[in-house]
């Protein structure tokens, strides 16, 4: 039975197809109600599919396929990894076609609309400090790619569910047992992985918010204070410009857009053993009371 | 308008005004269908061109920009990674620049909004090694390949496989003659040659009477019809700049290497599907070829697959069409003996899909992010 829906998730109007219960299961609970039925929203930016793998793989270690519209991005991977397929051909189709803004691998959310981007390599914590902020008071415009307007330099919120790996799925679930979590997808390129939405506030759901700090976490257990680093401007561009994805795409218009950023916010390294130290430094020393 | 098809692209091409007659759930399935023909910054810069694209749902000129945005920064790659080429290869190895890159060097119109997925160029087959050589040395590598796909490029096709650059990711295709040698129809090069401009950075191209016949061919005389009416449209835009020079030059030319028919198809095509004015001598020319049951049956069959592969406006004819072309794409360029090998070569590697699953031939294993930093896979 393959299902099809309209899915919300500002700025973009998705139309998924599955034929994977699992999927379909896992849809209804990170988007809610953002999940409508077929043809539900007038204009539809990307069509995007998860199937069932064709020939022996639909049965012998059955694997599922990503479709961006007909073509096919991506190698098929487990069947059981299908959702977390989903999520990352998502990002593959919003990062090859999206030049209209610069596309920064990184998480970023926002207080009082003032944004703090945290761009960092897998296994820093980076995601287990999104969740940890998307539950406690912060806005979580998105967990994996910021939105950068080239010409004002805000982030657009492109909400999507917080990535865990590993450890830090336990870890979130004892934190935040009654959120909306899918189901665990083992053994990926990334380890085990989850994915959990986080609140989602009405009016704020396509605000845009003014870029107030960078900040290059990493997580480190061996240490009991939190370690703060002020980095200066050309080291945060450097370190931006090598986590954007269409960087190269967006040309001048990405350089100029790095350096807005870069030129209004302060930059940090931050090493850390509990998320409470970041939050509490980010807005007693970052944030600029309202 | 009930369903979308064939016919609403070439009328929105033809005549741009019907733009202003879609909805935004149209454009959708409009949008869909010209990034999947590769078509969209095309029509984007035919809109915009006619004052047509401001007038559109902000949502809908949202994806035309996004697709000319990725054009425009393509040609920038294209100058850059040209001028690279021409200065390694240098007079060792000659090259000529073929194709897209040519049009773009050119500055051609037919360069604007159009999506390049690799550079080709043409030196000749003595020089091959020594060019591949040179170019190892610079950071350009090949893919690796299974042992059928490499024989089937070195030994029977007119070129070897596509060559990738390192940190750019462009795709460069080396060529040492138009149409795979092994056809027996295989062209004197030396008849391509004697018609080449030199663009203002000093590159060679081919110029304009014998680049529209290269691409006549790649379009007509060519199993794969994929992206058809993209060729189609980039044809009209060069028939549309032709003198009488010009046309009387590709017709000749058209009849020196062999392929007379495919040069009139190509001019019908236009006639037919985009509205192109022909000259009247130039038409009384043509007519006798054009005339000819088999001719118009092609033609027929061209009409018929262009820009309809996918689902939404697949018919079963348009399936049968394509399978045509390309039984006849591989019976003109191989002979049967040849050409029977490689048809079951084909088909116990497809059966081998069917079962085993689609993946089973592919070889390298490209990280879920990989293909982001360079945007070469934007489609």
């Amino acid at each position: 039975m393959t299902a099809t829906y309209d899915v919300l998730i500002p700025p973009f109007n998705f139309r998924v197809q599955t034929d994977i219960a699992l999927v379909e299961q896992n849809l209804h609970t990170l988007y809610g109600q953002q999940v409508l039925p077929e043809g539900s929203l007038p204009f539809i930016d990307y069509h995007v599919a998860v199937r069932h793998a064709t020939g022996l793989r639909r049965w012998f270690r059955p694997q599922a396929s990503f479709f961006c519209d007909q073509h096919e991005p991506l190698k098929p991977l487990h069947l059981s990894q299908a959702f977390a397929m989903l999520e990352w051909g998502m990002n593959w189709t919003i990062a090859a076609h999206e030049v209209q803004h610069v596309i920064v691998h990184s998480g970023i959310l926002a207080k009082h609309n003032q944004a703090i981007l945290f761009p960092a390599p897998p296994g820093s914590g980076k995601s287990t400090m999104s969740a940890y902020l998307a539950f406690n008071g912060w806005r979580l415009l998105s967990d994996e790619m910021a939105m950068i307007d080239p010409e004002t330099f805000e982030a657009i919120p492109f909400a999507r569910p917080i990535c865990l790996k590993n450890k830090s799925i336990d870890l979130a679930q004892s934190w935040f047992p009654d959120a909306p979590f899918s189901t665990v997808a083992k053994d990926t390129h990334k380890g085990d992985v989850i994915h959990l939405s986080a609140p989602l506030n009405e009016n704020e759901r396509f605000a845009p918010a003014r870029i107030k700090g960078i900040v290059f976490p990493k997580y480190n257990p061996d240490i009991t204070d939190i370690q703060i680093t002020q980095l200066n401007q050309s080291q945060a561009m450097h370190e931006l410009a090598d986590n954007a994805f269409n960087f190269s795409l967006m040309a001048h218009r990405g350089f100029k857009a790095l350096t807005g950023v870069v030129e209004q916010a302060d930059s940090y390294h931050i090493e850390y053993r509990d998320a409470a130290d970041v939050k509490a430094f980010l807005e007693q020393e970052v944030l600029e009371y309202v | 308008m009930s369903k979308l098809g064939q016919q609403e692209l070439i009328r929105l091409y033809v005549m741009p005004h019907t733009a202003l007659e879609y909805n935004e759930t149209q454009w959708s399935g409009i949008v869909q269908l010209l990034r999947h023909e590769k078509l969209l910054a095309r029509y984007g810069h035919r809109l915009a061109d006619h004052h047509l694209l401001e007038q559109l749902p902000i949502s809908v000129q949202h994806h035309f920009n996004n697709a000319m945005d990725v054009t425009t920064r393509h040609i920038h790659q294209v100058h850059h990674t040209v001028k690279l080429i021409h200065r390694l290869l240098g007079e060792s190895y000659p090259m000529i620049v073929l194709k897209g890159a040519a049009y773009t060097l050119l500055e051609d119109v037919v360069s604007r909004g159009r999506i390049y997925s690799d550079i080709d160029i043409w030196v000749q087959q003595s020089d091959i090694a020594g060019a591949e050589q040179q170019l190892k040395l610079t950071g350009w590598f090949s893919d690796e390949m299974d042992d059928y796909d490499e024989r089937y490029y070195r030994e029977w096709a007119h070129e070897i496989p596509p060559m990738y650059h390192g940190g750019s990711g462009a795709v460069l295709d080396m060529h040492h003659n138009i149409v795979p040698p092994v056809s027996g129809r295989a062209v004197d090069v030396s008849f391509f040659i004697q018609h080449i401009e030199v663009t203002a950075s000093g590159v060679k191209v081919l110029s304009l009477p014998a680049r529209t016949l290269h691409s006549t061919i790649h379009l007509l005389f060519n199993e794969e019809c994929e992206y058809a009416l993209r060729d189609l449209i980039d044809l009209v835009l060069m028939f549309e700049q032709f003198s009488l020079d010009d046309w009387d030059g590709y017709l000749a030319l058209a009849e020196q290497t062999g392929f007379a028919r495919e040069g009139v198809m190509a001019i019908a095509l236009c006639q037919n599907m985009l509205n192109l004015s022909v000259p009247e001598a130039i038409a009384k020319q043509a007519s006798p070829i054009q005339k000819k049951v088999s001719t118009r049956v092609l033609v027929t069959v061209y009409q018929r697959i262009m820009a309809s592969s996918h689902p939404l406006v697949a018919s079963r004819l348009s399936k049968v069409c394509e399978r045509f072309i390309w039984l006849r794409g591989h019976y003109l360029k191989m002979p049967w003996t040849l050409l029977l090998y490689h048809i079951m070569m084909k088909a116990y590697r497809s059966t081998a899909q069917i079962v085993l699953g689609r993946h089973i031939f592919t070889k390298t294993d490209p990280e879920l992010l990989g293909p982001l930093k360079t945007g070469q896979d934007v489609k």
